[in-house]
């Protein structure tokens, strides 16, 4: 027959669960979300059916924008560069990566991810979706095998399926889980014919976006090594966010970057730009620059964004003189610290890594959700809530991602703000003991 | 001064219900119907267990005493 048009449970919950609270979601904001942002006021008569503009902003604190260092900013030497580029090379190249729409400025961004990442050469994409889903099908085929970490993004998952390869799911960062399979794929081998797999692709990502936990990685470069797989790193999140010198999940637990054989990451998390890039080894590159996607059919990376990158990226690695870049690094790190340890204090529960910038607070149901979002709107906190689709349907949470822009004053406000409504709702269900880490090992660099 | 904290005692368990049971997510209408409708099951089972709960409890005792002082025989003979 022919597919269904209405489905039973995703329309049900659409129409009597998600519209019902549909003003804690997709709040339409004005102007630069930096560390403060401006949400537009809206109310609805006919129970968020439709909304009306009522006139009103309002001011506040921005923890839902993904703004690691900070670099969400329209003044300053970054936004200065990209006006001057932009005069120079006009708002867009009009052609793909192939045929006229690969500027010096392309090639000098390309070379400054790889000297970023530490890895021979790097391969850019104006879109960080696609950079997952439209280059993984290039990389593996049908015959191949990946095994995907159960939490892996959209993207990531509509690439694996798109390439025609097997998936195999392993569970959530749990290495016996994977080495069973792994184990199982070597010795089953393809489930028909009983060949031997072509490749073997192990996807895993840098930092969890919802979960905040923070892939083990050496445990899995172990395992690659033992039985010859690939592996492919989505640090989204990760880059320019973890590690001592910002340099991703592989810096952070001080590896070799190249042991993994494909570092993806985006641009859009900690650079204040889009789309990402994949860097690896020179005849890895060489392939995707001709076999991509991205490279024959869509048009190549604006000269402004291109230009944020390279100003961006030089200021995190040094280039330009001052100590801004390990200023952002250090503030992050401090933020972060000090901010998980005063809430697991107040008592609620959060998932994660103690390093990682993404605090997920959970509180398990969406009534509670809704009246959060509510809550911390009228108080001047700007969080976002996230229920059902993106998370188990009993697990809902508030996502806070801090960001080297925030100053302890404000990360100040936001805890009483947090702990009022905690008291309000019920939500500080934690029995466990006091964190025992703090943020006084984390040297700030002072403004000279 | 009392009736305040007698409110706020009371919206705050008011909220907690609303919050536990997802009714806080549903319009207004549908719930004042789930209000009566939770209110009125509250109350017949008031109603029965007034009426018939002293005398159940009644016979549970008789029964239980019956079997402490003159055991039953299971086994035939």
């Amino acid at each position: 027959g022919f597919v269904p048009l209405y489905q039973t449970w995703e329309s049900f919950y659409s129409w009597y669960v998600y519209r019902r609270i549909q003003d804690c979601f997709c709040r339409p904001v004005s102007g630069v979300p930096g560390a403060k942002m401006v949400v537009i006021d809206r109310e609805s008569n006919d129970h968020r059916w439709s909304f009306q503009y009522t006139g009103g902003h309002s001011t506040v604190l921005n923890f839902g924008s993904y703004n690691y260092l900070g670099f969400s900013q329209n003044s300053g030497p970054c936004a200065e560069e990209v006006e001057q580029t932009i005069k120079n090379y006009g708002v867009s190249v009009c052609g793909s990566r192939q045929e006229l729409g690969y500027l010096d400025l392309h090639k000098q961004m390309d070379r400054l991810v790889a000297d970023y990442l530490g890895v021979e050469d790097a391969y850019t994409v104006p879109m960080g979706f696609a950079t997952n889903s439209m280059n993984i099908p290039s990389l593996v085929g049908k015959g191949c095998l990946i095994l995907s970490d159960e939490l892996n993004h959209a993207s990531l998952i509509l690439g694996c399926r798109l390439s025609g390869a097997k998936i195999k799911t392993f569970k959530h960062n749990c290495m016996k889980d994977l080495e069973k399979n792994l184990r199982e794929a070597i010795v089953d081998k393809q489930p028909r014919t009983h060949r031997p797999w072509k490749k073997i692709l192990i996807v895993v990502e840098g930092v969890y976006s919802m979960e905040g936990s923070i892939v083990k990685l050496p445990e899995v470069l172990r395992l690659k090594k033992k039985y010859k797989a690939y592996l492919y790193l989505d640090e989204a999140h990760s880059i320019g966010a973890i590690g001592p010198h910002g340099k991703g999940v592989v810096d952070y637990f001080g590896l070799n970057p190249r042991d993994v054989d494909i570092m993806m990451g985006t641009f859009t998390k900690s650079f204040g730009a889009v789309g990402g890039y994949i860097g690896g080894s020179q005849a890895l590159v060489n392939h995707l620059r001709l076999y991509s996607h991205s490279a024959i059919y869509s048009s190549s990376m604006a000269p402004g964004v291109a230009q944020q990158i390279v100003s961006s990226m030089n200021i995190m690695l040094g280039r330009d003189g001052t100590r801004e870049g390990e200023k952002r690094i250090q503030q992050l790190k401090w933020n972060t610290r000090y901010f998980r340890r005063r809430l697991q204090e107040m008592g609620f529960i959060l998932y994660g890594n103690k390093d990682s910038p993404v605090v997920p607070l959970l509180m398990f149901m969406p009534s509670k959700i809704a009246k959060f979002s509510r809550e911390s709107l009228n108080r001047g906190m700007g969080v976002v809530v996230v229920g059902f689709p993106a998370t188990p349907m009993t697990k809902c949470r508030a996502r806070f991602c801090l960001s080297a822009s925030h100053t302890k004053e404000m990360l100040d406000e936001a805890l009483q703000i947090t702990s009022d409504i905690g008291d309000l709702l019920a939500i500080k269900y934690s029995k466990a003991e006091p964190p025992s880490y703090s943020e006084n090992d984390v040297p700030l660099v002072e403004d000279s | 001064m009392v009736f305040n904290r007698v409110k706020n005692f009371i919206s705050y368990w008011y909220l907690q219900y609303l919050l536990a049971t997802s009714v806080y997510m549903l319009e207004p209408i549908e719930r004042r119907i789930f209000n009566c409708f939770l209110i009125i099951v509250l109350a017949m089972f008031m109603y029965t267990s007034y009426v018939f709960l002293p005398d159940h409890a009644r016979m549970i005792v008789y029964f239980i005493n019956s079997y402490i002082l003159q055991p039953e025989i299971v086994d035939g003979v």
